[in-house]
């Protein structure tokens, strides 16, 4: 699954630590998120998707692989 | 489902106690210390238990932002120790024998628990260092 935080996230321009308090983690756990090595639970894409105020399908995709 | 994880301020006093015990233990297996009577066992006794919970504490403490993150670290870290402890059980059981598998069979009591504390730590430093890697932005 990947996902466009960093996109939204420059538009907002906040900052990955803001997002971090925001949702409820650390800053390495939106970093590995970006990244696509950590894939989050339903809530905490919920949760990300609320601060952005989009729907999740406009920031997660599943890949073919998926 | 609720797991439960000890306050943070258990994983310096687990550090403590799992060097401590480890440094002890190998001097002990070691011969460099050596003790008798109920000296002996009382030391042994503390030295197994200060592996153990030492290690207990080091893993299943919160980290100063516990999240699902460092959950899912510490269950995959857990499910990786298990497959290393049995790879090397299997392999001390087809390589020693006699008196030397009654040593590596008392030795394999703290494996696991010093296991797990390997993977997970690991772990963790990689997680921490992948974003020390990454500028904040």
């Amino acid at each position: 699954m990947k996902n466009r935080i960093k996109v939204e996230r420059a538009e907002m321009d906040i900052t990955q630590q803001q997002l971090a308090d925001a949702v409820g983690v650390s800053r390495q756990t939106i970093v590995a998120i970006e990244k696509n090595r950590f894939m989050p639970s339903t809530p905490l894409a919920m949760k990300i998707c609320r601060y952005f105020g989009k729907p999740v399908e406009s920031v997660f995709f599943l890949e073919e692989t998926d | 489902m609720k797991n439960y994880l000890f306050p943070h301020i258990f994983q310096p006093i687990g550090w403590i106690m799992f060097s401590l015990s480890l440094i002890v233990g190998a001097l002990i297996l070691f011969e460099v210390l050596s003790f008798i009577g109920v000296v002996e066992t009382v030391i042994n006794d503390l030295v197994i238990i200060g592996i153990v919970l030492g290690s207990l504490f080091v893993v299943c403490s919160k980290e100063k932002v516990e999240d699902e993150m460092t959950k899912s670290i510490r269950l995959s870290s857990m499910l990786n120790s298990i497959y290393a402890y049995v790879i090397l059980f299997i392999v001390g059981t087809l390589i020693f024998y006699s008196v030397d598998f009654l040593l590596f069979a008392v030795l394999n009591f703290a494996l696991l628990p010093i296991l797990f504390v390997f993977f997970f730590r690991w772990e963790m430093h990689r997680y921490y260092k992948m974003s020390e890697d990454e500028e904040q932005d």
